[in-house]
């Protein structure tokens, strides 16, 4: 298109460039002003706000309000990277999230993958619907059942246990489960809300690719390794990169509802850290100084697997 | 090719993207218009004339026009104070004002106020219920509250408050709020009367019979339905008996003074013996074995498992109610303490609990100042302080041959709150004391508690170190201590315990007590 200008001067090109825009801008007028709208949302009520981190190098005083608030630097920082708690926060949150990704995330894709080989479309519906349900129940809801299902005192579980001779197991008190339920409760609340998106992709794919591999004598599994799983591998990659982003989200309600003096070494995390401190303590600047910590963590982590997805041949996110 | 190619990806995302931005702005543009002319011509007349009509009687009667004030505080029941209703009325009557209350479940009070403080926007009283919170302590030092100390006097009601009440909750020496009037020392324990007449047993009078009670509570099936299925104590995971019992251990309350220093409990040797006593218990499995883990222990006496409940006595009212559901027949009794190896002790509080902060962001003036304190100072009239904690006669309840009935009318429930307008109120030494024989047994005990109480001497001052760090350093001792209960640590897993609290902060606190201790006690 543009062959011609590749030999002349770089001022001309730069100008002509310039020009050439111009052009663009105003032939294209009604829509951008179309988009207006979507950009001043945005950085009104998205890239503004922002300015709310600089709390975390101040000492908010809510009386001398934001702009008189004394500036304490990275004081905030180097306490909380002090702290006896921090390396304890930190593991628990990785340890957790990591769970999370190994366990929890490649369920959702391997019942899609089933969802999708059935073949009556309302048996289908139906599974999909009932698995997706406890979606909608609250964390509260969900926890309280897991205490009447696993508690020592007429718990359904350890009854049945103590009914076959065996001896009860302090399911919600040793430490060493609490990681088993915070995954297995997320796994049983989230997946069938996760395949939704796998499913969508999966309706996408080309079915004459699949007669074609019939043709050629493929089998179900070939075809699911060779036509399926390939065409929803960036959906995979996303959405892999996505969850990145929130990794050391790992989830304030139920942590903090699974939470008792047994197994806190094992299941305090950042958030609940910063709930106690920042909410019940009223230590704003601290905990924003925490809170924000977590997010450089979560934008290092996207770019980096954003990098890492690129070198692997797929198109990634940014 | 490429950059062509490049160019129409481009124009598409413009294209879509510029959709979707024409739909927002369509529906932004709908709400937008619908609200400038229905709401936005409305509104403004409607204001205008609501406004004026009320001012202009005001201005024409000779009375000074009412202040216009907000109060925020906690509300324990479903249904708020009806703002139509009588007791709203007089209260806004009474006190020349016209009153705006923000109720806030009490469940979410804490997190609700950080919150409210951290906006600055505050309303011009507002209920704190630990002045010791390092936010309410910056808040103070940077002078967004009213020291009232010296008004005090002034007012016939608020003149009556107690020095050494008042002295509980000032910070730094001074008084910046209106303490809420409570019993010194209200725990005690409950047990269910039914059981123990059933097994043929006493009250407890100590630490030794209570343990015998719980025994049999669970071994000699005080239910007689011929199951094991009973439990002694009830117990939940932020423990509820805890203080009571570190106290008649001979413990001190949170706090003592020890050759001249701060001591938290926890390096006294009660707090080893408490520890021991629970052990015991859990081991014999006189108490909930899942204690650790449960939210609500008195659900369980409520629904008539368990025996005995130690908290504050107010609770005994209620669970007999709840019991008779379960069991007609079920009664509660109670026990004000119960004597150890010191003498009968009672773990002593601050003498209130809460108090009303007057924010200098929504009270500007001294004189806006005076007409919110004049609101206390008026609802602590013997007439007031009784409608608030009792309701009216005649309304909120009826007086048959001298006892005291509780209306069924929901209506007439709603208009003190179910019971709500009691957070009210500040003095409470007017009260006429109404309701069954357990209120009244509830009354007595806390005035024998007060005698025997034994109170925290440091309440009054502030440690750096443990507004930064107290919640964390608490957490360390209380995780430690129901391990140690449960078996899981041995002594030496608990001097560990005792000896990170004191590396983290704890020793730092000690410090920072017994100067400021020091301070004022040379």
């Amino acid at each position: 298109m543009n062959e011609d200008l590749a030999i002349t001067r770089p001022s001309a090109i730069a100008g002509s460039h310039r020009k050439q825009m111009w052009r663009r801008l105003a032939r294209n007028r009604w829509l951008y002003l179309m988009l207006l709208p979507g950009i001043v949302y945005f950085i009104l009520f998205k890239y503004v706000p922002m300015y709310g981190v600089l709390l975390a190098f101040k000492n908010y005083q809510p009386f001398l309000g934001f702009l008189k608030s004394e500036w304490v630097g990275m004081e905030h920082f180097s306490r909380f990277f002090g702290d006896p708690l921090f390396w304890m926060l930190l593991k628990n949150t990785f340890i957790l999230a990591t769970y999370n990704i190994l366990f929890f995330f490649p369920l959702p894709i391997i019942v899609a993958l089933l969802l999708n080989e059935l073949r009556k479309e309302v048996y289908k519906r139906f599974i999909q619907t009932l698995i997706y349900i406890p979606h909608f129940m609250s964390w509260v809801v969900i926890v309280s059942i897991a205490y009447l299902f696993f508690t020592t005192e007429g718990g359904l579980v350890n009854e049945g246990i103590a009914a076959m001779g065996g001896e009860k197991i302090q399911f919600l008190l040793d430490p060493g489960w609490f990681r088993t339920f915070i995954t297995a409760e997320v796994i049983w609340k989230e997946t069938g809300w996760g395949t939704i998106i796998f499913l969508a992709a999966l309706a996408g794919v080309d079915t004459q690719l699949y007669e074609a591999a019939r043709m050629d004598g493929a089998n179900r599994f070939r075809q699911l390794w060779h036509i399926t799983l390939p065409a929803i591998r960036s959906t995979i990659i996303i959405l892999l990169i996505l969850r990145l982003g929130n990794f050391l989200d790992t989830g304030f309600e139920q942590i903090w509802l699974m939470l008792n003096s047994l197994n806190r070494e094992v299941g305090e995390v950042f958030d609940t850290y910063v709930y106690s401190t920042g909410i019940s303590q009223g230590q704003y600047s601290y905990s924003t100084a925490v809170g924000l910590f977590k997010s450089i963590v979560g934008l290092i982590l996207v770019f980096a697997a954003n990098q890492l997805a690129k070198r692997f041949g797929e198109e990634g996110i940014l | 090719m490429k950059a062509k190619k490049n160019g129409q990806a481009w124009r598409k995302l413009t294209a879509s993207a510029g959709t979707a931005a024409l739909i927002m702005g369509l529906l932004a543009g709908c709400s937008g218009n619908g609200g400038s002319n229905d709401g936005g011509n409305a509104d403004p007349e409607a204001s205008a004339n609501g406004g004026a009509s009320p001012a202009g009687q005001q201005t024409e009667a000779p009375k000074q026009e009412p202040y216009k004030m907000s109060i925020m505080l906690t509300s324990y029941n479903p249904e708020f104070m009806d703002p139509e209703g009588e007791i709203y009325k007089r209260l806004e009557e009474r006190t020349n004002t016209d009153l705006t209350l923000t109720w806030v479940p009490s469940t979410t009070y804490s997190d609700k106020l950080s919150a409210t403080v951290a906006s600055g926007e505050l309303p011009s009283a507002i209920l704190v219920l630990d002045q010791k919170l390092p936010y309410i302590v910056n808040s103070v030092r940077s002078g967004m509250f009213w020291e009232i100390g010296p008004y005090l006097k002034d007012y016939p009601n608020l003149g009556r408050m107690s020095d050494i009440a008042l002295n509980a909750i000032s910070i730094d020496g001074k008084v910046y709020g209106l303490y809420r009037e409570r019993d010194l020392a209200r725990d005690g324990l409950m047990l269910r009367k039914d059981w123990l007449d059933n097994l043929g047993l006493k009250e407890p009078a100590t630490i030794d019979e209570y343990y015998e009670v719980l025994k049999a509570f669970v071994q000699n099936d005080p239910d007689q339905n011929g199951k094991a299925d009973t439990t002694g104590l009830a117990e939940q995971q932020v423990a509820a008996g805890w203080r009571a019992m570190l106290a008649w251990h001979g413990g001190p309350a949170d706090w003592e003074l020890k050759d001249g220093k701060a001591s938290p409990a926890h390096l006294s040797p009660a707090y080893m013996d408490t520890m021991k006593f629970y052990k015991k218990l859990y081991d014999e499995k006189l108490i909930n074995l899942d204690f650790a883990v449960v939210k609500d222990g008195k659900q369980l006496i409520n629904g008539a498992t368990a025996g005995s409940w130690i908290a504050n006595l107010n609770d005994a009212q209620g669970i007999e109610e709840s019991v008779k559901k379960v069991v007609p027949t079920g009664a509660i009794t109670m026990v004000n303490a119960l004597e150890g190896p010191a003498d009968l002790r009672s773990p002593g509080g601050s003498g209130s609990y809460g108090l009303f902060m007057i924010p200098k962001t929504s009270v500007k003036t001294e004189e806006e100042l005076k007409a919110v304190l004049n609101f206390f100072d008026k609802v602590s009239d013997e007439d007031m302080q009784n409608m608030l904690i009792n309701g009216l006669e005649g309304r909120q309840f009826t007086l048959e041959n001298g006892q005291y009935v509780k209306t069924t009318d929901s209506k007439m429930l709603v208009e003190y709150g179910m019971g709500d307008s009691t957070q009210l109120a500040v003095l409470r030494d007017k009260i006429t004391t109404y309701g069954g024989p357990l209120v009244h047994m509830r009354n007595e005990m806390w005035q024998k508690n007060a005698e025997i109480a034994v109170s925290n001497p440091f309440q009054p001052f502030i440690s750096d170190t443990y507004s930064e760090r107290g919640s964390e350093l608490n957490k360390i001792i209380e995780d430690a201590r129901i391990k140690f209960i449960m078996g899981l640590i041995d002594e030496a897993g608990w001097n560990d315990a005792v000896a990170k609290w004191r590396k983290d902060g704890g020793d730092k606190i000690i410090e920072e007590y017994t100067q400021a201790y020091k301070a004022v006690n040379p």
